[in-house]
């Protein structure tokens, strides 16, 4: 099987799984006070340019944002409008309120897309 | 009926006169009775009958990537590509079908006709039990064809 000039490696089908916590200790404990006062104050309109996410940053997304000192803080310049994310992984919970308005695809068949409008269909 | 649709409009050349909350409850019924064109079907890499994230682990990783509230791309596109089952376990060669899928997809974006080029992060949030040169070659190829891979690393003492 190696001999053959088309096969660019021999190797077995390794188990792949999937990595990292499914608990967020850091940004759920840390000040959960802040955290309900800012989900208080939350707009439910588009964000503009040059936002800001509650306090404080969960994952580690601050370190995004500054390159010396971690201030807590996420500011985002862009949202990113064009830009297509593609997750190898379980699947995407589709009605998740963190992407309505937004459309999630999914691989079903071969080549195939199906498109989840993301409307209010919890009502 | 004439006369129904006269009141009517007059209710509603009212109501706008108001208030714009007037409207709040025929929004919901309109939203309530939106029709539901989502597809759901077997996926074809994971080898998994639905499509159903039973581990949540996707889902999370979206979240944090493209979560309008906790996210980094507030808005970005979302494209899950299921290569794990619901034990959160695949193959090399689920994620390398997934991985053509996802050229695929890409292709229609990337030919000379598309109004703009594909800008695609590819999350692959999983680890090997073990060195995949296959794998390796295939994530090397998408850097090639310019998207940008991201890939878990650190979590456990192994790496």
């Amino acid at each position: 099987m190696k001999a053959d000039p088309c096969a660019y490696a021999v190797e077995p089908n390794y188990i792949v799984r999937a990595r990292g916590v499914t608990t967020n200790r850091l940004g759920y404990v840390q000040d959960k006070q802040q955290v309900l006062r800012h989900q208080e104050q939350r707009q439910l309109s588009i964000p503009e340019f040059n936002r800001e996410d509650p306090l404080p940053a969960s994952w580690g997304l601050e370190r995004i944002s500054s390159r010396g000192h971690k201030n807590g803080k996420y500011i985002w310049l862009s949202q990113g409008w064009d830009t297509h994310l593609y997750v190898f992984d379980t699947g995407v919970y589709p009605d998740h309120s963190d992407w309505i308005g937004r459309n999630v695809y999914n691989v079903t068949d071969e080549g195939m897309y199906s498109i989840y409008m993301n409307a209010l269909h919890f009502l | 009926m004439c006369h129904t649709l006269t009141n009517l409009s007059a209710f509603v050349s009212l109501s706008f006169a108001i208030s714009k909350t007037t409207y709040l409850p025929f929004l919901l019924l309109v939203l309530m009775y939106y029709p539901d064109n989502r597809l759901r079907g077997p996926t074809v890499c994971a080898g998994t009958s639905d499509d159903y994230d039973y581990t949540n682990h996707g889902t999370h990783l979206a979240s944090i990537a493209a979560g309008a509230k906790y996210g980094v791309g507030k808005s970005t596109i979302i494209h899950s590509i299921q290569v794990l089952d619901a034990n959160g376990e695949g193959t090399v060669a689920s994620v390398l079908c997934g991985i053509e899928k996802l050229i695929q997809d890409g292709l229609d974006y990337n030919s000379e006709n598309a109004p703009r080029k594909l800008r695609a992060v590819v999350n692959l949030s999983i680890g090997v039990n073990g060195r995949s040169d296959v794998l390796d070659k295939a994530v090397e190829d998408l850097i090639e064809l310019g998207y940008v891979v991201v890939i878990a690393a650190g979590n456990n003492d192994g790496e």
